[in-house]
């Protein structure tokens, strides 16, 4: 077995470049989505490995196996108590760099090796109950066991403990008159707080809110707390004789892989926070699989940005699926406006990106033919200048799109050429349709030019399903069908149910 | 401990949803006039008698337990007068001291408590001695609890411990903190100390060493270090804050309602001597559950329109038990809005457990009750006129239960005889099948006709009658509907 060294990467890191095409990014939403991932882990800096997308099915199978060990409860709580104690240790770091003043610095220190030392022995304790079924955690593991055996670290936390135990065991008075304060040893005094309360019981009032007071806590070093402590260490002389060769001996006991695998990890916590609150709506999410004869098959899949703005609004979400057997490359998406075109193309577009993150997708099932780049030409209705200008623009992207494209990308086109006459859109799209099967690209295509879906055998049609019962009712669905070009009618203004029966059906409610 | 005179089981709280929802209610029957009365131009009196007596009782008991008190208070004036003044003493301090308190440090919280605490004692004290001079004269449940409660609470042993400790609290000789060391400010786990003095007498004092000990007074002008002591005392005080301030929140809650539920018996006293002097008879109704339809009154007025008078008015007798559907038809200006309104005002004061406008009154409780008059404005919006009506019922449709009860003044003549009475009728025969109590005025012959064809068991037809004087003397008599259409004799006039 290897050495554990990133709970991200199998390999060496410099073997990866950073994605930065930005029109896929922002045409499929994807910033939005990554910005609300990454502020769950926001004490992290995240955002970095959310842009670089893996190429290396291997590497993306090595993160796919670690984020199914983290999805179990039970492990997903370890890690994450585990960060939080790094977390402390980490500002504890800052602050001390940062301090003047002797007495803070030592007692800071102290603080700080407590804080780490009991952090990485829970950790201990719990990883030896759990088992990991990733490459990744089990070698994390191991590490963590020859760590916690090391010499090092048993001197260092023998002693930071002892020491701790004795400075516990101090208390002192502090008396403050206005601008006047002074230290003393602590002489039994009883608690007036509690006495009060007790005098108070029956005034207490369960229903009502408790007033919760405001008032600052001293929460960082200052001239007066740093007096109050050299009246302590004063009063305690030889307790911190002791502190003051700890200091000295272990001044710099930090582990970098450990420090960093805190860091990195956030990457999978903050994903599985993020799944979350669609979970509690039985939105469902898994880990695709990825097909070796090019075919595609996703179940009940949803637009994420979509998702999130529905679920803020409590509104239900509709779930869409798609294939491609054999041949099959191109998906041609038409009817209704507003029936959800461009979400579902954006759906497709997510779950490829985020398959390639090494990431559950938005969807109940799904198998892949991984798609290492992304393009996509999306109407923006922002720079019409005019519809010649505008033309040359969108065919001037689409080529620089095709020249890029190698076989196995994906394009997503949505609504191009819906400013041309119609026989110019035909016209160009059969053109681009004919390059785009000679590059043997993948396609998601939203159009109002039906017949596109009829050309050759790797074309499919998909178009938006009607409620027949109700066609002013959109359905958001988009459906493996012949493209039928129907009619849109609106229904009839409603009354004011008062009849006989209604009265009788509303009262009894 | 708590007020209680109410209700038996909670308090009385001011709900403004309520009084939004019974707009159409109060503008209908008038209210404000009653509103006007029980307060005298007090604004407190006015918003706690609107609320109490827009939020009805719906439970016998409960509506029992309010009489019994509003008897006592009727048979105590002075003495309810008094609660009340006592209550009114708090109320300046009161407001000063809650008007800051979000954004307050423990420290002033706590001072304002301890002096705020030591008046409310001051209050208490009096209000105790009421209690023991008066316990003897009362009779309902409720007064009687009260007052035992107040006497077995607040002793005086108790009353002057807290006295005691309120001076401690004001710190003297500064305050003791007892600290560890920890914390990313050094030191941590504040908690305010009680001076070890109380505990020896002098001679311990004297004896005891003085312990090692560090002083450090902070240069006058050092702000952020005068800051960092008030941040370690606030905390160390907060605890002992918040007791006390929640302590004086349930000691002010307990004036608060005290104040509150007294005023709204206040107001019923003001309402009363205003009937006395106008010679308008009031009762206390015999109450029926809500599955039964009773309704007999003897001399039933519409008081609102007495006390805008100014003068007792002409009152109507009633008895009609096991009826459900009332249709009222008659002459113009014959008292039919005016008997409608006393029906409502009857119910409605009847149950907030108030006395009722009549010599005797028997009736039934109802879950709710809504009015349904025409609006007099808009008249030019025939069409926009209807569909506002049709949607006020429907409404009142969201809003009924079974054994509600609706008053109709003239609605749905919005438009044609035809459709207005097909559409009434309609909606009058389901909301019978639901037991919904109907009271409904009419011009519409189509509509009562149709509905006294069907000779229903639960309906009573009355009619307001002219005497013939022409003096109208409003009174309401049982009679089948009568055709006021005048058609036929103008037919018969011109072609025969």
């Amino acid at each position: 077995m290897k050495e554990f060294k990133s709970i991200l990467y199998d390999q060496d890191i410099s073997c990866f470049s950073i994605s930065c095409n930005l029109d896929f990014i922002k045409d499929l939403n994807l910033k939005q989505i990554i910005d609300v991932i990454v502020s769950f882990g926001k004490d992290y800096d995240l955002k970095e490995f959310f842009y670089t997308p893996l190429e290396d099915i291997n590497s993306i199978r090595y993160r796919q196996e670690i984020l199914k060990d983290l999805q179990q409860q039970q492990i997903f709580d370890v890690v994450e108590e585990f960060t939080h104690g790094m977390l402390q240790v980490n500002r504890y770091q800052k602050m001390i760099s940062k301090i003047d003043y002797k007495e803070y610095k030592k007692i800071w220190f102290l603080q700080m090796s407590i804080v780490y030392i009991e952090t990485i022995q829970s950790l201990i304790t719990t990883l030896n109950a759990l088992d990991f079924h990733s490459d990744g955690l089990k070698l994390f593991k191991k590490y963590m066991q020859a760590y916690i055996d090391s010499d090092f670290f048993k001197k260092f936390s023998l002693e930071a403990i002892l020491i701790q135990k004795e400075l516990d065991s101090l208390n002192y008075n502090i008396t403050i008159d206005g601008i006047k304060f002074s230290v003393q040893r602590y002489d039994d005094e009883e608690d007036f707080s509690k006495k009060i309360k007790n005098l108070f019981q029956k005034f207490e009032d369960d229903t009502r809110k408790k007033h919760k007071n405001e008032f600052e806590k001293n929460s960082s070093a200052n001239h007066v707390d740093a007096k109050i402590l050299e009246f302590v260490f004063k009063l305690y002389p030889k307790e911190f004789l002791k502190l003051d060769s700890f200091y000295q001996n272990f001044h710099d006991f930090m582990d970098k892989t450990i420090q960093r695998f805190s860091h990195e990890v956030w990457y999978y916590l903050s994903y599985i926070k993020f799944t979350k609150e669609f979970y509690e709506e039985n939105l469902s999410f898994c880990i695709p699989r990825f097909s070796d004869d090019g075919s595609i098959d996703v179940e009940d899949g949803y637009d994420l940005s979509l998702a999130r703005k529905l679920l803020v609004e409590k509104k239900s979400i509709i779930t869409n699926s798609y294939y491609l057997n054999d041949k099959e490359r191109i998906l041609i998406i038409s009817g209704a406006n507003q029936g959800g075109k461009s979400t579902f193309a954006r759906m497709v577009g997510q779950i490829n990106y985020l398959a390639s993150l090494g990431l559950q997708v938005p969807a109940k099932r799904a198998v892949l033919c991984l798609s290492r780049h992304i393009y996509t030409h999306f109407e923006r209705e922002e720079d019409i200048k005019n519809l010649r200008s505008k033309l040359q623009d969108d065919l001037f992207r689409i080529h620089q799109i095709l020249s890029k494209a190698k076989q196995g990308d994906l394009l997503i086109l949505n609504e191009i050429f819906s400013s041309t006459s119609l026989s110019d859109a035909f016209f160009l799209s059969k053109e681009i349709m004919q390059k785009i099967i000679d590059d043997d690209l993948f396609c998601v295509w939203v159009t109002f030019i039906e017949e596109l879906s009829e050309m050759n055998d790797k074309t499919v049609s998909m178009v938006c399903e009607i409620d027949h019962n109700d066609v002013k009712n959109r359905t958001f669905k988009i459906v493996r069908k012949k493209a039928d070009g129907l009619a849109y009618a609106n229904s009839i203004a409603k009354k004011y149910h008062l009849s006989f029966e209604q009265i009788i059906q509303r009262i009894s409610q | 401990m708590n007020v209680y005179l109410m209700f038996n089981n909670r308090s009385f709280c001011l709900d403004k949803q309520r009084v939004e929802k019974t707009k159409d209610l109060v503008r209908d029957l008038e209210l404000e006039t009653i509103f006007k009365e029980m307060s005298k131009g007090d604004e407190f009196l006015y918003e706690i008698s609107k609320n109490a007596v827009l939020q009805s009782l719906h439970e016998k008991d409960e509506i029992l337990y309010r009489q019994e008190i509003l008897k006592d208070c009727i048979k105590n004036q002075n003495l309810t007068r008094e609660i009340y003044k006592l209550t009114q003493v708090p109320i300046k301090k009161k407001q000063d001291h809650w008007l800051s308190i979000f954004g307050r440090t423990p420290s002033s919280l706590l001072s304002s408590s301890v002096s705020l605490m030591e008046m409310y004692l001051g209050v208490f004290d009096e209000l105790r001695i009421l209690a023991d001079k008066n316990v003897q004269k009362l009779e309902s449940s409720g007064f009687i609890r009260l007052f035992q409660e107040i006497k077995d609470e607040l002793n005086e042993k108790y009353l002057r411990e807290i006295k005691e400790y309120l001076k401690e609290l004001k710190f003297a000789n500064g305050a003791l903190i007892s600290a560890k060391l920890g914390d990313t400010s050094g030191s941590k786990e504040y908690i305010l100390r009680r001076d070890n003095s109380h505990k020896k007498g002098w001679f311990g004092r004297f004896l005891t060493l003085k312990p090692k000990r560090f002083s450090h007074t902070l240069h006058v002008r050092d702000d952020a270090g005068a800051k960092v002591l008030r941040n370690i005392r606030d905390e160390a005080l907060n605890d002992v804050a918040s007791s006390l301030s929640q302590a004086v929140a349930h000691v002010e809650n307990f004036f608060d309602s005290l104040r509150k539920e007294i005023a709204f018996f206040i107001g019923c006293l003001n309402l009363l001597k205003k009937l006395e002097e106008l010679d308008e008879p009031y009762c206390f109704a015999q109450l029926f559950s809500q599955d039964l339809r009773v309704f007999s009154a003897s001399s039933l007025y519409d008081i609102s329109l007495s006390l805008v008078m100014d003068k007792k008015i002409v009152s109507n007798d009633i008895k009609a038990d096991e009826k459900e559907l009332f249709i009222i038809t008659g002459a113009n200006q014959g008292g039919k809005s005016t008997f409608l309104k006393s029906v409502g005002l009857a119910q409605l004061l009847v149950q907030c457990g108030m006395f009722a406008p009549a010599k005797s009154l028997k009736i039934n409780i109802c879950s709710a009750l809504f009015t349904h008059f025409k609006k007099e404005e808009d008249s030019t919006m025939q069409s926009g006129k209807f569909d506002e009506e049709l949607k006020r019922v429907s409404e009142i449709i969201d809003n009924i239960k079974p054994n509600g009860m609706i008053l109709f003044n003239e609605s749905f003549a919005s438009t044609n005889e035809r459709e207005g009475s097909l559409i009434s009728e309609q909606i009058i025969l389901a909301l019978l099948q639901k037991h919904i109590k109907i009271f409904f005025v009419t011009h519409m012959y189509e509509l009562a006709n149709s509905l006294y064809q069907k000779n229903l068991n639960q309906s009573l037809f009355l009619r307001a009658k002219r005497e013939k004087d022409g003096l109208r003397n409003f009174h309401m008599i049982e009679s089948k509907p009568l055709s006021t259409s005048f058609a036929k004799d103008i037919y018969k006039e011109i072609f025969l």
